[in-house]
C-alpha cells in the first residue's frame, strides 16, 4: 500500500465518522450473528445462544474502542472531544471555573509582570547584531574615577586598535532649555501611581527647563547600527552646532510636532539645530531615554571653559565598541591592554594617568560589567516571591480539582465501566486542567500587559524630567508570551496530574458503592493540602502584618510633628545653568535680588535662607572643644552644621530653648557665633549650661562643594540653643546640629513662610524669579510635601503598598484553597455525616465537627506566622517611625482579619454539609 | 477481560495474514479457519480479532471490501496487499528460523 493510500485511509477514518463506525458497528453484528447461529445449530435455546455468543466476543464497545485506538487518528479525534466535553464541564460548573481560572491568572500575571520587567532591564543594549556590542572599562590602583576615559585617549585607542570595527565615547550632562522653537509648555504633570501613594516631586517654575542630554562621540549611532526614526543622525564632523531628540522628549515637549526638524532649540542659551528624532524608547547605553543627544564637540558651547576634547585630564567618557567579526572579548581586551600601557607613559610621572591600570572588556549591558548583588538579591526575592504566589495558586487550584473529582468519581466510576481506559480519562482530565491553564494564561497576560503600562505611564508622568525618560518597553514580545504559556502548560500539568490519577485509581465496584479510595491514601492526601493551606495562612499572615506595620508606619509619618512649621512653609532649589559664567558673586546676587522680590509678594510673610530640612545635604563637621588638646588620640566627635540666616528660626517656627538666635548685625558682620540644638548640648556639655561656651569647628577633612563656604578650624561661640528637629532623617531626631550666621556674601537655599496656603503662591514665586533671570530654575515644595519625599517614607510607603497587594492575593488565594479544601471534606464525608444525623447528631454539632477539622492547619500556619512576622517586623522597625515592631493593632487586626476570612471560607461549605439529607446520604449504600 | 490470545504474543498477525493469502475473507471466516487448520488447538480470542484486523489494516498489510457473504449477508472481507504479502514472507522466514531453533534447543538439551 502506498502512504497516498494510508493518507486517504486515516483522513477517512476522521472526516468520514460517521460511516467507519457503522461500519464497524455492522462488521460485528454480522460476526455475532453467525456466532448466534453457530450456539443455535448445537442445540441452544435462542436466548442463551445469543448470551452465549456476547460472551465469548467479549465487551463490543471495549472492542470497538480499541479498533478506534488501532486506527491512529483516534488522538487527534479525542483530543478534539475532550476539548469539546471539557469546554462543557467547564460552563457547567461556572463558580468553580471562575475561581480557578482567577486564582491562576494572578499567579500567572505576577509571573509574566516581573518577568517582564526583568527582561527589560537585563536586556542587552539595543543595537544590531547586540551581542558584538562591548564595554571597555579601565581600572588603575587608587582610581576614585573607574572605568572612565578622557576623549583624547579614546580617539587613541580609535585610531590605533586593530580588533574593534569601531569605538564610541559616551558622556552625559544637564542642559537647561529655554523657550523656543515653538514650545508649547510643559505637558501637566499627571498624579498617576506616586500621588496614590502620596509621593511628590519637585516642581519646576520659571521660564527655564533643566533637561538630561547624552554626550556622545558622533559614531554613536552608526556602530549601533541605529537609524533615526525621522531626519539623520551626526555626520562624522558636524561644523555647526547639532542636536537630535529623542523621541519621548519629542512626544512630551513638543507633541509629535513634525516640523521641528530643521528647527533651532536654544540649549543653555545656545542655539542648536534639530536634525533628528531618535527611535520611541531608544535609550542606547543610558539606564533612561535622555530628552536630547548631543555630541561631545559641543561640550566648549555647553558649558564655557570645558574643553574635554583636548583635555586629557578631563575623564569624561565611557567607552564602547563593536567587535570585529571572528574577535573574542579577550583578544580585544588583550590588544586595549597593550595600548593603555602605550598610553600612560604620556601623562607625567605620578598622576593618575601614569598609573598602570587593567582594561576589562565586558557585554554592554545596563548594569555595567556585572549586575551588582543588591541588583541579583532584588531580582532573586522577587522572582522567588512571585513564584510562591503561582505555587500557591496552583496548589489551590489542585485542591479546587480534588474537590470536583470528588464530586465527579461516579461519573468517572461509569465512564470506566462503559469501556473507557485509564489512559483515556487521564487525558480527558489533563485536556480539562490545561484548558483552565491556557485561559488563565490569556487572562493573566492580558493582566500583567495593562498593569505593566499603567505602572509604566504613572511612573513615566511622575519621574522628574531631569531624570530623563522611564523608557522600558513593556509591549509583550514572543519571549515573554512563550514563558506565560510555558507556565500555564506546567501549572496545567501540575494540578491536572495529581486528582486525575487519585480519581482514575478506583476500582469500578467500589465508586458505585462506597465514596473514597483506601483509607492510607486518604491520609496522605489529607496532610498534603493541610500543609498548603497552613503554607499559604502564614505567607500571607507575614506579608498582610509587614503591610499593616509598614501602613501605620507611614501614617505616623505624615502626622510626625518633625520639630519645625512644614505646612505654611515653601522650600525653593535655585539651579544656575552650568557653564555660562554664573560664579559665586553673580549667583549670590541673583539670589539676594530674588530673595527681595519674594518678599513683595502678597502672602509672603518671611523669607530666610539655609538648608530646607528634608531636602537632604547635611554637612557634617569635627567639633574640638579643647583646641590646645591637638594631640589627643580620641577622635572629635562629629555634628551636623549648617549656614543660615538670622531669622531662620523664627520663620520655620523652631523655638529657641535657651539664650538666643543670631541679630542682623551678628549676621552682617560675620561674627563667630553659633546656635546648638539640645542634642549637641546634651551631648557636649550634659548637665552644663552651654551658653557662652566656645567651640572649634574644622569640616576641612569633610565633604562639601567645590565652592561652597566650610568652617576651617575656626572658633565659634555658643549663644542659643534651639529645640531639636528631624532634618535630614524622618525616622530620627537629628543627633546634634550647629547653625551658623550665613556670610553676607554667601547665599543659602530660599525658604518662603507665606500666611496660608503655599501652593497658592507657586505661580507668583516662578514669575518674580523669571523677571530676575529668565535662565535660572528654580524648583519650590512645601516641607510636608518634603516629608513625602523623605527615602524613609517612600520605602516604607512603596514597600507598605505591594506586600499590602502581593498579602491581598495571597490571603483570596488562600480563602479559595480553605473553601475548596472544606468543599472536598464535606464532599467525601456526606455518608458519614448522613449516618450521625440520622443517629440524632444536630446540625450545629456537625457545622462544628467540619470547621473544628478545617480549623486545624489554619491555626498551625497562624501560629507560624506569627512566629515569622517578629522576625522580619524587627528589620523593619526603622521604617516605623516610633511604632513598635510588635504594633498590637497590626499583629491583633491582621490575625483577626484573617481568621475571619479563614472562617467564611469554611462556613460555607460546610453549611452545605448540615443540609446533606439524611436518608438521601443512606441511600447511597 | 480475560487475556487477549492464548497465542504467542504477536503469532496472531502471522496466522491472519497467513489465512488471508489464500482468499479474501471476513473476520468470521478467518477465526473459524484459524480453529480448523489447527484442528482446534489455537483458539483465536474473538475479541482480539478485530482490533488486530483494523491494525493490519492501519499498516496496509491487509485492505478491506465489503462484499456478499455465503449466506447472502453484507459482510467486510479483508484481503493482502502486495506490501503484505511481502511482509507476510519475511515474517514466515522469521517464525520457521525461531521455531527450528527452539526445536533444535529442546531437542539437543
Amino acid at each position: 500500500m502506498r502512504w497516498t493510500d494510508k493518507v486517504s485511509l486515516r483522513l477517512r477514518s476522521l472526516f468520514r465518522k460517521g460511516r467507519v463506525e457503522q461500519e464497524l458497528s455492522e462488521e460485528l453484528r454480522y460476526h455475532l450473528e453467525r456466532l448466534t447461529e453457530q450456539n443455535l445449530a448445537k442445540g441452544m435455546s435462542p436466548r442463551d445462544a445469543r448470551n452465549s455468543a456476547l460472551r465469548e466476543l467479549g465487551g463490543v464497545e471495549q472492542i470497538k474502542e480499541q479498533c478506534r485506538d488501532m486506527r491512529r487518528v483516534n488522538f487527534l479525534e479525542n483530543l478534539i472531544q475532550d476539548i469539546r466535553f471539557g469546554f462543557r464541564m467547564l460552563a457547567k460548573n461556572p463558580a468553580f471555573t471562575a475561581l480557578a481560572v482567577f486564582a491562576l491568572a494572578i499567579g500567572i500575571a505576577v509571573n509574566t509582570a516581573v518577568f517582564t520587567a526583568f527582561d527589560a532591564t537585563l536586556r542587552p543594549i539595543q543595537a544590531a547584531d547586540p551581542g558584538r556590542v562591548v564595554a571597555v572599562y579601565r581600572f588603575a590602583v587608587g582610581d576614585q574615577n573607574g572605568g572612565a576615559f578622557s576623549y583624547p585617549d579614546f580617539l587613541y585607542y580609535r585610531g590605533h586598535n586593530r580588533t574593534f570595527a569601531d569605538l564610541f565615547a559616551v558622556s552625559g550632562a544637564e542642559v537647561a532649555l529655554s523657550d523656543q522653537a515653538g514650545a508649547n509648555g510643559r505637558a501637566a504633570p499627571a498624579g498617576g501611581i506616586t500621588a496614590l501613594l502620596g509621593i511628590r516631586f519637585f516642581e519646576q517654575l520659571g521660564g527655564t527647563e533643566l533637561e538630561r542630554a547624552a554626550m556622545i562621540s558622533e559614531n554613536y549611532f552608526s556602530v549601533l547600527g541605529i537609524p533615526p526614526a525621522i531626519g539623520r543622525s551626526f555626520a562624522a564632523a558636524e561644523t555647526a552646532p547639532v542636536v537630535m531628540l529623542s523621541y519621548n522628549f519629542w512626544e512630551r515637549r513638543f507633541r509629535s510636532d513634525p516640523s521641528l526638524e530643521g528647527k533651532t532649540l536654544k540649549l543653555n542659551g545656545k542655539l542648536f539645530t534639530v536634525i533628528g528624532v531618535t527611535p520611541k524608547d531608544f535609550i542606547g547605553t543610558n539606564d533612561n531615554a535622555p530628552a536630547v543627544w548631543l555630541p561631545i564637540s559641543a561640550f566648549p558651547i555647553l558649558e564655557a571653559g570645558r574643553d574635554p576634547l583636548h583635555n586629557s585630564n578631563d575623564r569624561c567618557c565611557g567607552i564602547y565598541g563593536r567587535l570585529k567579526a571572528g574577535i573574542s572579548k579577550q583578544q580585544a581586551q588583550a590588544e586595549m591592554t597593550v595600548l593603555a600601557d602605550e598610553l600612560r607613559h604620556t601623562y607625567p610621572a605620578g598622576s593618575i594617568g601614569s598609573k598602570p591600570a587593567t582594561i576589562s572588556v565586558e557585554r554592554a549591558s545596563l548594569f555595567g560589567a556585572h549586575p551588582s548583588r543588591e541588583v541579583i538579591m532584588t531580582v532573586a526575592v522577587m522572582m522567588s516571591a512571585v513564584g510562591l504566589v503561582l505555587l500557591i495558586a496552583c496548589a489551590n487550584v489542585a485542591g479546587l480539582q480534588l474537590a470536583r473529582s470528588a464530586a465527579r468519581r461516579k461519573e468517572i466510576g461509569m465512564r470506566l465501566a462503559l469501556g473507557a481506559s485509564r489512559r483515556r480519562l487521564i487525558q480527558q482530565l489533563l485536556t480539562e486542567a490545561s484548558l483552565l491553564a491556557f485561559m488563565a494564561g490569556g487572562a493573566g497576560l492580558i493582566a500583567s500587559w495593562f498593569a505593566e503600562r499603567f505602572l509604566e505611564r504613572s511612573v513615566a508622568a511622575a519621574l522628574p524630567p531631569e531624570w530623563g525618560f522611564l523608557a522600558i518597553n513593556v509591549n509583550p514580545d514572543i519571549r515573554i508570551f512563550a514563558y506565560t504559556l510555558g507556565v500555564s502548560l506546567v501549572t496545567g500539568i501540575l494540578f491536572g496530574l495529581a486528582p486525575a490519577l487519585e480519581a482514575t485509581n478506583l476500582n469500578l465496584t467500589s465508586a458505585w458503592k462506597e465514596e473514597g479510595a483506601g483509607f492510607a491514601g486518604k491520609i496522605r492526601a489529607q496532610r498534603l493540602r493541610h500543609f498548603f493551606i497552613a503554607a499559604q495562612v502564614a505567607i500571607c499572615l507575614v506579608l498582610l502584618i509587614a503591610a499593616g506595620l509598614l501602613a501605620r508606619g507611614s501614617a505616623r509619618a505624615v502626622r510626625l510633628d518633625p520639630g519645625f512649621e512644614t505646612k505654611k512653609i515653601l522650600g525653593l532649589d535655585i539651579n544656575f545653568p552650568p557653564g555660562q559664567g554664573y560664579d559665586a558673586g553673580k549667583r549670590n546676587a541673583i539670589a539676594r535680588r530674588m530673595v527681595e522680590r519674594f518678599r513683595t509678594v502678597p502672602g509672603v510673610l518671611d523669607v530666610a535662607q539655609g538648608r530646607v530640612p528634608l531636602a537632604g545635604g547635611l554637612r557634617s563637621t569635627s567639633v574640638i572643644l579643647d583646641p590646645s588638646a591637638k594631640q589627643s588620640n580620641a577622635p572629635a566627635p562629629e555634628f551636623y552644621y549648617g549656614y543660615v540666616s538670622p531669622n531662620y528660626f523664627q520663620t520655620l517656627s523652631i523655638p529657641i530653648v535657651r539664650g538666643r538666635a543670631f541679630s542682623e548685625e551678628e549676621a552682617r558682620a560675620n561674627a563667630p557665633v553659633t546656635v546648638i540644638s539640645e542634642a549637641a548640648a546634651k551631648k557636649l556639655w550634659p548637665g552644663q549650661d552651654p551658653i557662652g561656651k566656645r567651640v572649634t569647628l574644622d569640616a576641612s577633612k569633610e565633604y562639601h562643594g567645590s565652592d561652597e563656604p566650610f568652617p576651617n578650624s575656626q572658633s565659634f561661640q555658643v549663644i542659643g540653643v534651639s529645640q531639636d528637629i528631624r532634618s535630614g532623617w524622618l525616622t530620627e531626631i537629628d543627633p546634634g546640629l550647629f547653625a551658623l550666621p550665613l556670610p553676607p556674601n554667601r547665599t543659602g537655599d530660599v525658604m518662603i513662610r507665606a500666611q496660608n496656603d503655599p501652593n497658592g503662591l507657586t505661580e507668583a514665586i516662578g514669575e518674580e524669579a523669571k523677571a530676575v533671570d529668565p535662565n535660572v530654575f528654580v524648583y519650590a515644595e512645601t516641607l510636608d510635601g518634603l516629608m513625602t519625599m523623605n527615602p524613609g517614607f517612600v520605602i516604607s510607603r512603596v514597600a507598605a503598598a505591594f506586600s499590602t497587594a502581593i498579602g491581598l492575593l495571597g490571603l483570596l488565594l488562600a480563602a479559595v484553597g480553605i473553601y475548596g479544601m472544606v468543599s472536598y471534606a464535606v464532599v467525601q464525608r456526606t455518608h458519614e455525616v448522613g449516618v450521625r444525623m440520622a443517629l440524632g447528631a444536630a446540625r450545629r454539632d456537625v457545622m462544628g465537627l467540619i470547621i473544628r477539622q478545617s480549623a486545624k492547619p489554619v491555626a498551625i500556619g497562624l501560629l507560624i506566622g506569627l512566629i515569622v512576622s517578629v522576625v522580619v517586623s524587627r528589620l523593619l522597625s526603622w521604617l516605623l517611625f516610633g511604632i513598635s515592631s510588635l504594633d498590637p493593632v497590626a499583629f491583633g487586626g491582621v490575625s483577626l482579619f484573617l481568621v475571619s476570612v479563614a472562617l467564611a471560607a469554611c462556613y460555607f461549605p460546610a453549611r452545605r454539609a448540615t443540609q446533606v439529607d439524611p436518608m438521601a446520604a443512606l441511600r447511597h449504600e | 477481560m480475560s487475556k487477549p490470545t492464548d497465542l504467542v504474543q504477536g503469532t496472531l498477525d502471522l496466522l491472519i495474514l497467513k489465512t488471508v493469502a489464500l482468499e479474501p475473507m471476513h473476520g468470521w471466516g478467518i477465526a473459524q479457519r484459524i480453529r480448523q487448520v489447527s484442528k482446534v488447538v489455537l483458539q483465536v480470542n474473538q475479541g482480539a480479532l478485530y482490533p488486530a484486523l483494523h491494525r493490519l489494516e492501519q499498516s496496509g498489510w491487509i485492505k478491506a471490501k465489503w462484499g456478499e457473504s455465503d449466506h447472502n449477508r453484507r459482510a467486510k472481507f479483508y484481503s493482502l496487499t502486495a506490501a503484505g504479502r511481502k511482509y507476510l514472507e519475511q515474517e514466515q522466514t522469521n517464525w520457521q528460523r525461531l521455531s527450528s531453533a527452539i526445536g533444535l534447543v529442546l531437542e539437543t538439551s
